[in-house]
């Protein structure tokens, strides 16, 4: 059944197609449909954006955050004078003070691939902090999950002392 | 050569220019839109800079070096 309807998908919606590089290429189907923003095609495409972004991010993180990105899918930027930030790999909230576990929410207002925002939030705590803490919401340390804290007690490197913290029902 | 990279969508668009005289269409195409994304809240770093230099923020067109990223404007998620 899942194969039928996939090959009348196909047959509405047109395949993806790929250039020599294996990126998608912009198609219109029979229809005139843009059918790259529609089932396999907008996978294809949203997986070729994302591996040219993850290309570009392992090539410009330091040797020790991709050894903590390859080890743990998020890695660590030293801000002098604010402490240590784990970035992770997803789209809201995803920067923790390991220090204090506040959590802090800073995006590109254009949309860009998961591993561009990590590249964006990098270059920008370590070149440009200022830019970076004066855009973003900041969550206190209590909105962090166990993950949160697990990783805050991994990548801290003997700084964090986080205290576990009865969970009740509200 | 200089590789000016804007992070969007599909990952990123690359614009490649030199000095030559061949890739002048380049540069002035890759200079508009690097002065028109900084104008509208882009910020652009130098990566990639070779022998150990680090990042550096920058905001000279003439000041580019091998490789610039250039996020584009980021807001309070």
């Amino acid at each position: 059944m899942l194969r039928l309807l996939s090959r009348l998908g196909r047959a509405i919606w047109g395949r993806p197609t790929v250039d020599a590089a294996g990126n998608p290429t912009l198609t219109l189907n029979d229809t005139g449909a843009a059918s790259s923003w529609i089932g396999d095609a907008a996978t294809a495409r949203s997986r070729a954006s994302e591996a040219r972004a993850r290309r570009l991010l392992t090539r410009l993180l330091n040797a020790q955050q991709l050894r903590e990105l390859e080890k743990h899918g998020c890695f660590t930027v030293k801000v002098p004078g604010r402490g240590t930030f784990c970035i992770l790999p997803r789209s809201t909230f995803n920067v923790i003070h390991l220090q204090t576990g506040n959590l802090y929410c800073c995006t590109t207002e254009a949309f860009v691939p998961l591993s561009d925002l990590m590249l964006a939030q990098k270059l920008l705590l370590e070149n440009d902090p200022e830019r970076f803490f004066a855009a973003a919401n900041c969550r206190p340390e209590t909105f962090a999950g166990p993950q949160e804290q697990l990783l805050r007690r991994v990548l801290g490197n003997g700084e964090v002392e986080v205290q576990p913290r009865e969970r009740s029902f509200w | 050569m200089h590789t000016l990279r804007i992070l969007d969508s599909s990952g990123d668009r690359v614009i490649e220019f030199d000095e030559s005289e061949a890739s002048v269409n380049a540069r002035r195409e890759a200079k508009a839109l690097f002065e028109r994304m900084l104008a509208s809240g882009a910020v652009a770093f130098k990566v990639n800079r070779g022998e150990g230099a680090v990042d550096e923020k920058v905001t000279d067109f003439n000041a580019l070096e091998n490789e610039t990223v250039v996020i584009p404007r980021v807001v309070g998620g």
